[in-house]
């Protein structure tokens, strides 16, 4: 409907003098600066990247003007910032810090590149001295000082002809012509590199596989995941750090333990001891994270007469968490560390030793047999479970979830992805419920064991037992659930699905 | 969308600097808008540079699809304002009318199709009554009558109002405003009063004589851009705001 032409963006061979520029187009046309701006430019994003994910570019403009844009440079929402203001939270209440909790509601934002952009318009104007085609010249610098050119040819209604001569003259002067100009794509012809991490590791299994070829190329897989994980945690940049850093060891450990029989038992030893090891040393780093994470939830659980010794608690919690911060970066940061995770990959890079009957299975019978066992446990430990059962057969019963739940996701790629996704989905119905009983069960005991410490005033004792009481009802009402919780996931048509999914050779006759 | 016509079956009283004028402050208040140009002489077109079409007599294809007025769209040097350049060949219009059947709504059906890329249409129109001067009335929203306060611009008025209810339409469309207004002239004065409580729609807001109207067409832009600070300016930008509020409540 519209009769203008699109518009034309150029990355240019160098800078080009104003007085050059009027020199290329026609004589009958006169080049006309209009204005030039100059800013400082912030792309920020977190680890993720989950702000560019979303087609959206979180920029901060001179220091303190923070925009969210969209991808054709549209302002979303934008504010002024004073002070730290590294998460959602920290921003001034509004628009932007809104939209910003949608987008990355734990991850720390942090700078990914920065920049200066010159952008010079200028008009082009007819004998009659109309304006025909508007034109942008734009410079991005780099911080490494590297410069980029880029012009743009804006056509105006009605002018097609003039936008069509005067775009001819440029044709020579231009290296690339772009797609757009948007700013995102400025900046990544202009160094920024985007690097998405794997949400999931793909680990590229071939069915025939052999299981120890394969199940140690995970592990390395997802041992490297882990140390992708470290920096983020020496410069504590946000909790999610240590947390993936953690889900990435515990895999690794559940792995190695779920397929034992693939190894020489003194490697397997090995693999067991050091990442027990490694695992255990950001114990108490998480569970003081997960506490403060939960700070107004915690808050809202209590009457507000118990609000003063909840802030003392958490205070004294954030100090106690400086203390375990320092112990995990200390225990990154030191050569045992280093030597032990080198030691781990070397041997895990070796070639297979094949010294059991089980290394040289091929990866995928043995994997669907081993999810096919883990769900059968499930079933019967499960099934056994009623009113009055002990709690602890209940978090048994968690963990055996969790390996299923990793043996499906780790393996989905060798069979069929939608449907393993499915029974994933049906299953954490199941782990919410008893992560939740869990979770409310080691929230407590922290509280109970923190109470016992010395100098805590009234108010805090006070607060402190006013939380193990409605948690302690929470864990009951969850424990409610579980059983019914249970006998869905242990309901014939998925139990039928499992077995179809997972069905293997009889002949074969795995030992597992 | 919104159609102004800024009409007067009178010359020289400052229709076509007003409909250049309130076209600029409408789409820098942020109203996509379209700039008509149905004068053949095309002067609100010469005021923005632009030239009417180098085809001789594309006048003679306006009524008949909304198509052919989309090819004739030229973009202004401002945000959000477009024009379609006057063209001799409109001097045509009322013989084209009539060879298309005398229909009133002839104009309205062409615009219609325009809503879909703008707030509002100002059609700037040329002083006659006649077929089109009629398919103006039928299709505007609003009739803004730039009004001289002297007898003869006066007595202009009256004839239109008398027109209005004589061919009955809507006279509530009628919004006269006083332009090229001297306050120490007595006449102007006197014609003012008399002619507003008469006519109880007179917009609030006057355009004073001023010079620099005039050089509008020395400087060919919209005041606002050679006399920013100039109570002529001052004035169409009033006057813009009075006409959003009569447009919102109409």
């Amino acid at each position: 409907m519209l009769e203008t032409a699109p518009q034309a963006c150029y990355r240019l061979h160098n800078e080009i003098p104003i007085q050059e520029l009027s020199e290329i187009i026609p004589k009958s046309y006169a080049l006309h600066m209009v204005t030039g701006i100059q800013k400082n430019l912030t792309l920020l994003d977190n680890f993720d990247w989950d702000i560019l994910q979303s087609g959206l570019l979180l920029i901060l403009e001179d220091k303190d003007k923070l925009q969210l844009l969209d991808a054709n440079d549209g302002l979303l929402a934008s504010c002024y910032l004073h002070g730290e203001s590294r998460f959602w939270w920290q921003l001034p209440v509004g628009d932007l810090a809104d939209k910003i909790e949608e987008l990355s509601p734990i991850r720390a934002f942090v700078s990914k590149y920065s920049c200066q952009l010159k952008t010079d318009h200028f008009n082009i104007l007819n004998l009659d001295e109309k304006i025909v085609v508007r034109m942008e010249l734009s410079t991005v610098i780099g911080s490494d000082d590297q410069k980029s050119y880029f012009l743009k040819l804006f056509p105006l209604r009605g002018y097609q002809k003039n936008y069509a001569q005067i775009s001819k003259c440029f044709a020579a002067i231009y290296s690339e012509e772009l797609p757009d100009m948007s700013l995102l794509n400025l900046l990544l012809q202009s160094g920024l590199g985007v690097n998405f991490p794997e949400r999931k590791p793909i680990f590229k299994l071939a069915a025939t596989e052999p299981v120890e070829a394969a199940i140690s190329r995970m592990a390395v897989k997802l041992i490297q995941l882990a140390q992708g994980q470290e920096q983020g945690i020496i410069d504590d940049v946000d909790t999610e750090f240590v947390h993936q850093y953690r889900v990435n060891i515990r895999k690794t450990r559940s792995l190695i333990s779920l397929f034992k029989k693939s190894f020489s038992s003194e490697h397997y030893q090995l693999f067991k001891t050091e990442l027990k090891t490694i695992g255990s040393q950001s114990n108490d780093l998480r569970d003081l994270d997960v506490f403060l994470m939960d700070q107004d939830y915690y808050r809202s659980m209590l009457p507000e007469n118990l609000w003063p010794g909840l802030d003392q608690i958490f205070r004294r919690i954030k100090r106690r968490r400086v203390v375990a911060l320092k112990k995990v970066v200390n225990f990154l940061t030191g050569a045992a560390y280093q030597e032990q995770i080198s030691h781990l990959l070397l041997t895990l890079q070796q070639p297979p030793e094949f010294v059991t009957k089980q290394s040289g299975l091929e990866i995928r019978q043995l994997a669907a047999k081993k999810i096919l066992a883990q769900y059968q446990q499930i079933h019967a430990d499960g099934v056994a479970i009623d009113a009055t059962t002990p709690d602890q057969a209940i978090h048994d019963l968690r963990i055996e979830c969790k390996k299923l739940r990793y043996l499906l996701e780790l393996f989905a790629e060798l069979f069929l992805v939608a449907e393993v996704k499915q029974l994933v989905k049906l299953l954490k119905v199941l782990q919410d419920n008893l992560g939740h009983f869990n979770d409310f069960s080691v929230q407590r005991e922290f509280l109970v064991h923190f109470g016992q410490g010395k100098n805590l005033s009234a108010d805090q004792l006070a607060s402190i037992n006013g939380l193990a009481a409605v948690l302690f009802n929470k864990q009951v009402n969850e424990r409610n659930h579980v059983a019914e919780n249970i006998a869905l996931f242990v309901d014939k048509s998925i139990r039928n699905h499992f077995n179809h999914l997972f069905k293997t050779n009889p002949k074969k006759g795995l030992d597992i | 969308m919104k159609i102004l016509a800024c009409y007067s079956i009178k010359g020289g009283v400052g229709k076509t600097a007003s409909a250049v004028n309130i076209a600029y402050w409408a789409a820098k208040s942020g109203r996509k808008t379209l700039l008509l140009d149905l004068d053949p002489q095309g002067a609100s077109s010469f005021y923005f540079r632009i030239k009417s079409s180098p085809k001789k007599n594309w006048g003679g294809r306006f009524f008949k699809a909304y198509g052919q007025i989309l090819k004739q769209i030229k973009e202004s040097d401002y945000d959000n304002l477009d024009v379609i350049p006057g063209h001799l060949s409109f001097r045509n219009f009322d013989i084209l009318l009539q060879q298309i059947g005398r229909r009133k709504n002839r104009l309205r059906q062409v615009l219609k199709g325009l809503k879909k890329e703008y707030d509002l249409v100002i059609l700037d129109c040329p002083p006659s009554i006649s077929q089109l001067a009629e398919n103006i009335f039928t299709a505007a929203d609003l009739v803004l009558v730039p009004v001289v306060p002297t007898t003869l611009s006066e007595r202009t008025f009256d004839q239109l109002t008398k027109f209005f209810k004589h061919e009955d339409y809507n006279r509530k469309k009628l919004v006269p405003f006083f332009t090229m207004v001297d306050g120490r002239k007595q006449l102007h004065q006197q014609t003012a009063i008399s002619m507003r409580k008469r006519y109880k729609r007179f917009l609030r807001n006057a355009i004073p004589y001023s010079t620099d109207v005039e050089k509008m067409g020395i400087h060919r832009t919209p005041i606002d851009i050679f006399a920013r600070g100039k109570r002529a300016n001052k004035a169409y930008l009033a006057l813009w705001m009075e006409i959003d509020r009569v447009m919102k409540d109409s």
